[in-house]
């Protein structure tokens, strides 16, 4: 009998590494790796480091292979940690545990509308939704996988499809170099074109090089209609932006991929909690990454959320 | 890592050498350990990292005897965040003892705990000796409810009908049967709360007589460890005041008072203000405590301080601690308290020594 597998502390070893604009892009071969949900993320250590901890990074995309998987993921290169990995070469080992937290739950995010009344039918004749994805700077990095989940129907397999209708991705970079990172998406696009589902992409940088010229929520507050599903990843300051126009609009709910300094990913530590919209602490690792906004923010005050 | 050859998991927690009744066995007071290697309070959340990574961790701990995080009285919620950062070769941290409470704690999480295959060590801190007592009191009522007590006329009852009275006559106090499996270790060293704790655990007086008090609650022959902080001029005056006040063993060492500022703003970085510092960057600091306990105490001393490696662990077992527990360390791999025990096995191999030969050799003449 296979056994299942599950979370574990395992050793990988890059396979391709390359820039991604201003990030970079590192492909990471693990032998056992147990089949992620997208928004999940991984708590990484270069062997022989003279860095401490592990860090946590969201998994950008996983392609089985053999009885484990070849990960990817999207490192912007802040810190000294971050720089380690980012310029890894092919061969140089790390451990990988994973996968941790809450993900993305694309049967949760794209239920259809409850049916009204008692007629059946009405819930065949609900309105499929759509999915916008809002991504800041690295904020990218979860996405590619989110992409392929939904064009290979986004339920893992254990019940119809979820629908839904051409998403539309809404990225936000600093500059052209940034901007280049947008390159990650492929992939999962193509993907989506081949199931048939296409989707719209529209650029913003702050400095109007690429694309809009001012923030993605910009672009979002122009898109944005009620009935979406909204998902959203970035700088806090954007989540915060996100949030405050998206809860002024009717029918329009947004989950956030959060992140937090943290030590174990595991729910050992209690380093890694962040206030809860009710006041209460949240440990990042294991109540999210992914966090509905309700959650996360509650609240808020609307004027204190828009730039 | 433990890496099993098939799909390149961290496999079992128990590597082998290191069963109950092998060669690494040791002695904590009236617990036996299947091995020296145990997690510092705080470092390790069995439950947690059972529900994430597998039943195995419960069925199979990675740790010759467990300690969970420091419970209070009181449920805590912590320190606002950030509550840690890495620094040079460590962690500062400023978590600040959240828990749920001495209460929640024994409804919840003890008998789970209690069904560990491994002796459990309950870790509880207070903000004043009267709130040590009282949670070790309450701890004590849901041990004896569920795991008994001897020697008294009213044994065979409940022991909530009977409890203990001090000053009654020592013959008719009833005896913990659970001593065997379940020990008690005092936090008086927590850097990162503001009463109690750390203003006890560096005063030699203090610490006697909260030793004192807690004795009448937890009787002999339960384990009573004393956690002792670093931050003091004479680390010996404070153990033997705890050895005295009657402290069955030490652990030492808790986290290095610190700082760290944001680099940008310029101000404290940590929520707490003020951190605790662990990793590899105490451990020589550790390892003197440990050494210098050693000459003037004869109770066992838990090894605690940036053990990473198993040079680490031979080094606090040859200073004289006679059970090593891994802190920080053990974030990065659950498992390597029970890695860290089959290296040892080796290096006792290689080195022809038997584990009592090689704790304390550090003070041995030549």
């Amino acid at each position: 009998m296979p056994t299942v597998r599950q979370p574990a502390l395992r050793l990988g070893e890059v396979v391709f590494c390359c820039e991604a604009g201003a990030f970079s892009r590192v492909r990471v071969e693990v032998p056992g790796w147990a089949p992620a949900r997208p928004g999940q993320f991984a708590m990484l250590h270069v062997e022989g480091s003279a860095r401490f901890l592990a860090r946590p990074f969201s998994l950008s995309d996983e392609e089985p292979r053999g009885a484990g998987a070849v990960l990817t993921f999207v490192v912007a290169p802040v810190g000294p940690a971050s720089q380690e990995l980012a310029n890894l070469r092919p061969g140089a080992r790390l451990s990988v545990l994973g996968p941790l937290g809450r993900g993305f739950d694309l049967e949760e995010i794209l239920a259809p509308a409850p049916a009204r009344g008692a007629c059946p039918a009405a819930l065949a004749g609900s309105p499929r939704r759509r999915l916008v994805i809002v991504a800041g700077g690295v904020g990218i990095a979860p996405f590619p996988l989110l992409l392929r989940t939904l064009a290979q129907g986004g339920g893992g397999g254990r019940s119809a499809p979820v629908c839904t209708r051409t998403p539309l991705l809404l990225c936000g970079f600093r500059d052209q170099a940034q901007a280049e990172a947008v390159s990650v998406l492929q992939e999962g696009t193509e993907e989506l074109r081949r199931a048939g589902m296409g989707s719209g992409l529209l650029c913003a940088t702050d400095d109007g090089s690429v694309g809009f010229h001012g923030p993605v929520t910009e672009l979002l507050r122009r898109e944005v209609s009620s009935g979406d599903r909204v998902v959203a990843c970035g700088p806090p300051a954007m989540c915060r932006a996100v949030w405050g126009l998206c809860r002024g609009i009717s029918d329009v709910q947004c989950w956030f991929s959060l992140e937090a300094r943290m030590a174990c990913g595991v729910g050992s530590c209690h380093g890694c909690v962040i206030p809860l919209a009710d006041g209460s602490l949240a440990k990042v690792c294991r109540r999210g990454p992914v966090l509905r906004g309700e959650e996360a923010f509650g609240e808020v005050e609307h004027d204190l959320l828009t730039r | 890592m433990i890496f099993s050859p098939d799909n390149g998991a961290l496999s079992s927690c128990l590597p082998p050498g290191t069963e109950p009744g092998g060669p690494l066995t040791t002695q904590l007071g009236p617990l036996t350990l299947a091995h020296p290697l145990i997690n510092a309070s705080g470092t390790f959340d069995l439950l947690e990292a059972a529900e994430v990574l597998g039943q195995e961790f419960v069925a199979r701990p990675p740790v010759a005897a467990y300690v969970p995080k420091t419970v209070t009285l009181h449920a805590r919620r912590g320190n606002e965040p950030p509550r840690l950062v890495e620094t040079a070769s460590g962690l500062m941290n400023s978590i600040g003892l959240p828990n749920q409470g001495v209460e929640e704690f024994c409804r919840h999480d003890l008998p789970r705990l209690l069904g560990l295959p491994c002796p459990l060590i309950v870790n509880v801190a207070g903000f004043t000796p009267e709130e040590y007592v009282l949670a070790v009191e309450r701890l004590r009522w849901a041990l004896d409810e569920a795991l008994g007590v001897y020697g008294s006329a009213c044994a065979a009852s409940s022991p909530s009908a009977a409890p203990y009275v001090a000053g009654r006559d020592e013959a008719a106090r009833p005896k913990p049967a659970w001593a065997w499996r379940v020990g008690l270790e005092v936090n008086i060293s927590c850097p990162n709360v503001h009463s109690g704790c750390m203003s006890i655990g560096t005063d030699p007086d203090e610490t006697f007589a909260l030793l004192r008090a807690l004795r009448e609650v937890w009787p002999e022959p339960a384990l009573l460890v004393a956690k002792l902080t670093p931050n003091v001029t004479d680390i010996q005056a404070v153990a033997e005041a705890a050895e005295r006040g009657g402290a069955g063993a030490l652990a030492l060492v808790n986290t290095f008072k610190g700082l760290v500022l944001d680099p940008v703003s310029l101000r404290p970085l940590l929520g707490g203000v003020t951190g605790g510092l662990s990793g590899p960057a105490i451990k020589p600091l550790a390892l003197r405590a440990v050494f210098e306990v050693r000459q003037r105490v004869g109770i066992p001393l838990i090894g605690i301080g940036g053990v990473e490696t198993v040079v680490d662990v031979v080094d606090f077992l040859a200073a004289g601690a006679s059970v090593v527990a891994v802190g920080a360390a053990g974030f990065r791999d659950p498992c390597l308290p029970a890695r860290l025990a089959g290296e040892l096995g080796e290096q006792l191999r290689r080195r022809s020594l038997s584990l009592a030969e090689l704790i304390g050799v550090a003070h041995a003449a030549g």
